[in-house]
């Protein structure tokens, strides 16, 4: 059956509990298809299945947004928002605070409509907040030179990253 | 990790000048490091 809402119409019999008990024990299997059988002097019933086999559509949104070499440094959090056009949202995931470091790091946030389908997103974060550590090897300050030219020698590591372009 | 050794070539002026080094990752973060050197005449 395909997603959406379908009309049917089926047809009933009203019986009492007690009657529905005494006929249970007398049960053989031709009245049980006997009771199966559509009835033309039963009442019709109708009514609305709606169908939905689709799971949610789930977004994320990244606060504060990385930057344009795809890292943060500072705390993250990543948000869900998910709609669901036919049976509606039962649940999304909450926000979620990223504060360490790494790269490549996942947060996964789901979420489920009415009819138990579900939809799941990962988002791959880099975060570093820290510095790299820079150092000049020579020469030292506050020296004095008497030539105008003068070699800088420095290192310069960073834990997680390359430099800035 | 990432890590480097630099080398930068400057030409002084007579007097003291201060030399300011920095370094930026990938995050944005900035590192700062400088030394003071004094030229005098030869």
């Amino acid at each position: 059956m395909r997603d959406g809402k379908h009309n049917y119409i089926a047809y009933g019999q009203l019986l009492s509990p007690r009657s529905v008990k005494d006929k249970k024990k007398k049960q053989s299997k031709e009245d049980e298809e006997k009771k199966l059988r559509i009835r033309p002097s039963s009442f019709p019933v109708s009514g609305t299945i709606l169908v939905d086999k689709t799971p949610p559509v789930i977004k994320h949104e990244v606060t504060p947004q990385r930057n344009e070499l795809g890292w943060h440094r500072d705390e993250v959090s990543v948000s869900f928002k998910a709609i669901d056009r036919l049976s509606g949202l039962a649940s999304t995931s909450p926000a979620v605070v990223l504060n360490s470091e790494g790269r490549e790091q996942i947060v996964t946030g789901m979420a489920t409509d009415r009819a138990g389908n579900r939809a799941d997103l990962e988002v791959s974060l880099n975060l570093d907040l820290h510095p790299p550590i820079l150092r000049i090897l020579g020469p030292n300050s506050d020296v004095t030179l008497n030539t105008p030219s003068l070699t800088i020698t420095g290192s310069a590591i960073d834990p997680f990253l390359g430099w800035m372009p | 990790m990432t890590s480097g050794i630099f080398t930068c070539e400057l030409t002084l002026q007579l007097g003291t000048t201060k030399i300011q080094i920095q370094a930026t990752n990938k995050a944005g973060n900035v590192a700062d490091s400088a030394i003071t050197v004094h030229r005098i005449s030869e």
